[in-house]
């Protein structure tokens, strides 16, 4: 059963610590992610569990089993860097089953392997053609076809689809979760993507400067973010810093810098604190014609519009300076134009509140 | 003031054909992006509009004049690099004031050029760090004053957000537009990225091997590609395989019949004639899901269920044996499960008809 235990995991590079004391549990069969800003530590974990690099401290455990003085080879994984590092002068079929050679296995062994793995990621019939005469995609399959026929039953994946086009990486997501899945494999993919973090994991761990900031499901990771810099990197989300006024029942009021009462979901914090409040932009309401609610309602004026096909963004600046954003469905966006005169609508109940960061708003939402 | 015009472009590399007879004109003021996969020609055509490289055969114009054969920093154009390319030793303000100091502008423009163009990518506080002291981000917003700098006209961006975070390409795509438009420029954009070309152009160039496939506005070639490559990858859609049985007597409505018997009412200008083999597209939203049977539906099970923020995605197959994806409003989502046996609902005004190509689907939707 390919479970992973991480136990108090430090990495540190002389002063600098790129992986602060984490402990997670991957549970077998899991498709986890580890998703987070360029710089977060995310590629050092990875090299830490299949044993490229050695930890400061704490342990590793696979299957139960510390694998904290195990060689890479040793530890049953498979993992498939950003850079694919095929062998160039080896053909599709020389790549794959050059681990079960090196290994020793047999020739028929290694036959029915190469077969099966390439025959898996559609390879089979390119498998005489070198590196360089496949396509971005064929390479990547061919990398994962190698990596699994080392017979490991966890895969780590280094940003496995960063080299390629971005309509390729809609397809291939589904891809790649459904081998790891149909192998009954344990898999860790890294990413900076937070849309592909949120389609094709089972859970999402959010690391930042080495350290765990949120580990939910999809959906938890994207409605009940655990501070404002996850609310606004899943996602994009409007943000208003000001004081809590009053907690009553499901409902808070926030009065905020710029002196405008903002009605939010209810909270824990003390009234008297201060405090940032967010909406997702998928959640801000924009309207011709003012709401028949007489809170969260403000106007402006639309600055620029992104036609996305299924969406569209448009940048507002609100009569009171602050420009914001709001993503509308195709069929509502056709409606505006910049320059429009557009009213927006906070709902309360997607209002999310959290006690204002250390150093401020501006230096929590940096993606560094 | 730049328009540009491209003549029966034609570039060979030894036996490879990289742009072939590329006929294109661009408006002055004009945002055009050239989209397409990897290899499709898309760098080597601006490469020879900016004189990187000559053209085999054909010319290009930049205000009625020929510039072929004029070398690259006699075409007067701002170039905006994938890999930034900043000088490493040089502070911000060092890297942004090269092209005026270098054109010998004279102290006085040479400050007040710089400054208001980091004034405009919000970089003018960082004027003094170097490039290894900033974000990914920044240092494309450095990228992009320098080109600024220049104080050309024209402007080409190639690949410009690529090697950015996903989460940082979304803010940055803001500053690009906002920043061309203020300033009137003509810009071509290079990218693989459709979102980030719909987002950003007022047209796009869509290419495929070598060649034009299309060239439109965003909102045209997302909602009414004229044909199934396009269709494909400008936002996703599904495909369904079938022949035309019935045409009524207005002429715009047809019915299809799908594989296992299964029909389809279709209405749409471009419907074909009864017995003709065509293909039907749609995109995600523009389908629905019911439990019961209803008009205009075919039955199918899900396969698959992917939350995506503020929608649901379902993989559904059908009893046509086509899958299709169909998004639905989280706010209205009757959470469907895997395995659920439910009624694929069409909009017969919103599907998209095409002849069925000779050479097949696969091979007219490929990616690679």
């Amino acid at each position: 059963m390919p479970e992973i235990r991480i136990t108090n995991l430090k990495k540190a590079f002389g002063d600098l610590v790129a992986i602060d004391d984490l402990t997670i549990d991957v549970k077998d069969g899991e498709y986890l992610t580890i998703l987070g800003p360029t710089g977060a530590g995310k590629t050092t974990l990875l090299r830490l569990i299949a044993g490229l690099t050695e930890q400061t401290s704490g342990s590793i455990f696979i299957d139960g089993e510390c694998v904290d003085d195990l060689p890479p080879e040793r530890r049953k994984v498979a993992f498939l860097s950003q850079s694919y590092s095929l062998f160039p002068h080896m053909d599709v079929w020389e790549n794959t089953t050059f681990g079960p050679i090196a290994r020793g296995w047999d020739p028929e062994q290694v036959e029915i392997v190469g077969r099966e793995m390439l025959e898996m990621v559609h390879l089979y019939e390119r498998k005489d053609a070198l590196p360089r005469e496949l396509s971005g995609g064929m390479q990547q399959r061919n990398a994962l076809a190698r990596a699994l026929s080392a017979d490991a039953k966890i895969l780590l994946l280094d940003e496995p689809l960063r080299a390629l086009d971005a309509r390729l990486r809609l397809d291939l997501r589904h891809e790649l979760k459904k081998l790891s899945k149909d192998m009954g494999m344990t898999a860790i993919h890294v990413t900076h993507d937070q849309e592909e973090a949120l389609t094709i994991s089972d859970r999402i761990l959010v690391l930042r400067d080495g350290r765990i900031i949120q580990s939910g499901t999809p959906k938890e990771i994207f409605n009940e973010p655990s501070g404002p810099f996850i609310h606004h990197f899943v996602g994009e989300a409007n943000f208003v810093s000001g004081v809590l006024k009053a907690v009553e029942g499901d409902r808070a009021v926030i009065t905020g810098d710029d002196g405008q009462d903002y009605h939010t979901q209810a909270t824990g914090i003390k009234p008297g604190s201060r405090v940032v409040t967010g909406i997702k932009t998928e959640f801000t309401l924009m309207t011709k014609d003012r709401w028949g609610v007489d809170i969260n309602n403000f106007t402006g004026q639309i600055e620029r519009i992104l036609f996305l096909g299924r969406f569209s963004d448009f940048e507002v600046k609100l009569d009171s300076g602050q420009m914001i954003h709001a993503r509308l469905p195709g069929y509502q966006a056709t409606k505006f134009r910049a320059g429009d005169r557009v009213n927006i609508h906070y709902s309360p109940e997607r209002m999310l509140v959290f006690p204002e960061p250390d150093g401020g708003l501006k230096k929590e939402l940096e993606m560094v | 003031m730049p328009e540009i015009t491209m003549k029966n472009i034609t570039k060979r590399f030894g036996k490879v054909t990289a742009c072939e007879d590329i006929d294109l004109t661009i408006k002055e003021g004009e945002y055009v992006t050239v989209l397409g996969p990897s290899g499709c020609g898309k760098t080597t055509l601006v490469k020879i509009l900016s004189g990187i490289w000559e053209p085999t055969d054909g010319d290009c114009f930049i205000d009625g004049k020929k510039v072929t054969g004029i070398p690259t920093f006699e075409r007067d154009l701002g170039y905006i690099f994938q890999n930034i390319a900043l000088f490493p030793h040089m502070t911000v303000w060092q890297n942004t004031s090269y092209a005026p100091i270098v054109k010998d502008r004279g102290q006085e423009v040479i400050e007040s050029t710089t400054t208001e163009n980091l004034e405009l990518v919000n970089l003018l506080q960082r004027k003094g760090f170097k490039p290894f002291e900033l974000s990914g981000g920044e240092q494309q917003k450095a990228g992009i004053a320098r080109a600024l700098c220049s104080g050309s006209k024209l402007l080409i961006l190639d690949e410009p957000l690529s090697a950015l975070d996903a989460r940082v390409r979304l803010d940055l795509r803001y500053d690009i537009k906002r920043l061309v438009k203020s300033k009137g420029l003509t810009a071509i954009h290079v990218t693989h990225d459709q979102e980030e070309a719909m987002s950003i152009s007022d047209r796009i160039v869509l290419m495929r091997a070598g060649r034009i496939v299309e060239v439109n506005t965003p909102e045209n070639l997302y909602n009414n590609p004229k044909n199934l490559f396009t269709a494909n990858f400008i936002g996703e859609a599904s495909f369904i395989e079938g022949r035309i049985v019935e045409n009524d007597d207005e002429g715009n409505c047809c019915t299809m019949k799908a594989r296992n018997g299964h029909k389809l009412k279709i209405k749409n200008d471009r419907c074909m004639m009864k017995g003709a083999g065509v293909v039907i597209a749609v995109r995600p939203e523009n389908l629905f899901i019911s439990r019961e049977a209803e008009k205009n539906s075919i039955p199918g099970v899900i396969e698959e269920k992917i939350f995506m923020g503020s929608f649901m995605r379902y993989r559904i197959m059908m009893a046509t044996d086509d899958l299709v994806q169909v998004e639905i409003a989280e706010a209205v989502d009757k959470t469907f499960n895997i395995g659920d046996n439910v009624n694929v609902i069409f909009r017969s005004e919103k599907l998209l008809v095409y002849p069925r190509p000779k050479e097949g689907l696969q091979e007219v939707l490929s990616l690679e």
